[in-house]
């Protein structure tokens, strides 16, 4: 993954740190890679509230399940096959009040803004952006943010999500299309 | 990867090869693919204005202090885990004492359902007593059956009397004209029995010599004197005379 600074051995000397009984490595685990996980999180779920509650669940699932952890994967894919699934698991379950909240926002945006890309501010092309995500299906979702934000590898990505990779490069591809489509008409508007 | 990679092909590299995420034969391929294709050109644009706007959106993060925060609230959550999990053991201690207690009265409540129950004993008494008293019954019935004819009579008799109940006399005297044939019929069962062992010369000479010693031993045979000594008195035909008058009177 570019841009992180990963360090397997390190991960597995703390996981051992961890299984020793030292705490320790548990917490420097959490610290290492809290914002990666974050923002894995809020990116499926786009809502810091859910996504900060969220990432307390996935350490907390990673605190209960390391110790069984047989580093067949490296520590960071773990962590982000569990994040992700968590992401996955809560978009399924509030589908209808995601749809709900994006009708809203759709409104104000069309009430407020004006057309042209270059009048719009940052927090307008979050919404809109927000929204294109939104209309992804989770795994496409979940593929996006895997390969354009974390540029992970399509054979990692393929790994986490348990697909192919020809699968996973197909998702990308129509997340980005669909992505273009939806604020090509939020412009035109 | 060959060249032979048609325009949908073609198109799947295209978003790669705009964020740099493609290798150098990927990115060979697509330079080409667009100096030759129009139609690939015009998607490649396209792609490049929604990646370029998506750049422009950065991540939503939060604030530097949540970062310092979040193991703290981390750790909160895991300890009130464990102390519900603590409440949970105390729960499942209090259960330590519930099952064996629960086992015995299971225990002790198939022991009573598998064991004959009071109840039952008493239904078996009560259904042998039936038994026992529908023998009896049966028995009482033999009986009654066997006693019949002699209830009969008597019956018969009741309504004979009731008959000649305007003359009391006759009724008694039936009834001992009844029990008189009663005595004559054993009578005769007697004689029969002693008919068929009929006695001999001796025994009736052995008869002759005890009937004899009445009148020779007086109060050895239990006469008073006054009896004795009419017996005495009696002349020998007299004698013989009373003797078989006694002789009949035994055999009838």
């Amino acid at each position: 993954m570019t841009g992180n600074t990963r360090n397997i051995n390190n991960d597995s000397e703390l996981v051992r740190q961890f299984k020793n009984g030292d705490i320790k490595g548990y917490n420097e685990i959490v610290r290492k890679y809290q914002q990666q996980v974050y923002r894995v999180i809020r990116k499926m779920v786009l809502d810091h509230d859910e996504a900060d509650d969220i990432t307390q669940e996935v350490f907390i699932k990673v605190y209960s399940a390391l110790k069984d952890f047989r580093e067949e994967s490296n520590l960071f894919t773990w962590l982000y096959r569990i994040a992700t699934n968590y992401s996955l698991n809560h978009i399924r379950k509030i589908k209808i009040k995601s749809t709900v909240s994006m009708e809203i926002v759709t409104e104000q945006i069309e009430t407020q803004d004006k057309p042209g890309d270059e009048l719009l501010d940052e927090e307008t092309r979050r919404r809109i952006l927000e929204e294109a995500i939104e209309t992804l299906p989770a795994q496409q979702r979940a593929v996006f943010n895997m390969r354009y934000y974390d540029q992970l590898p399509y054979a990692e990505i393929a790994d986490i999500l348990g697909k192919s990779v020809g699968g996973i490069k197909a998702n990308y591809f129509h997340a980005v299309k669909k992505i273009g489509e939806y604020v090509k008409q939020k412009m035109e508007h | 990867m060959g060249s032979k990679l048609n325009i949908e092909e073609l198109k799947h590299l295209i978003a790669d090869y705009i964020t740099g995420q493609s290798d150098e034969q990927e990115k060979a391929l697509v330079e080409n693919a667009l100096k030759e294709s129009a139609e690939l050109r015009e998607f490649y644009n396209e792609m490049k204005k929604t990646l370029e706007f998506v750049s422009t959106v950065k991540p939503g993060d939060p604030p530097e202090q949540y970062w310092n925060t979040l193991l703290p609230r981390i750790h909160q959550r895991i300890d009130a885990e464990q102390a519900k999990k603590f409440s949970w053991d105390k729960i499942s201690a209090v259960w330590k004492v519930l099952v064996p207690v629960a086992a015995v009265i299971l225990i002790v409540l198939i022991y009573y359902l598998v064991k004959p129950s009071n109840t039952q004993i008493t239904k078996d008494e009560q259904k042998n007593e039936k038994i026992n008293k529908d023998t009896s019954k049966h028995e009482d019935e033999n009986r009654k059956e066997e006693k019949a004819p002699e209830k009969k009579q008597e019956e018969k008799i009741v309504k004979e009397d009731n008959r000649h109940q305007e003359n009391p006399l006759k009724k008694f005297r039936k009834r001992d004209q009844v029990k008189e044939e009663n005595i004559a019929k054993e009578e005769n069962k007697i004689n029969e029995m002693n008919t068929q062992k009929e006695p001999k010369n001796e025994d009736v000479a052995v008869m002759d010599i005890e009937e004899t010693s009445v009148f020779s031993m007086g109060e050895g045979a239990g006469l008073d004197e006054e009896t004795e000594s009419e017996l005495k008195s009696l002349s020998d035909n007299d004698k013989d005379a009373l003797l078989e008058e006694l002789q009949n009177s035994n055999l009838n």
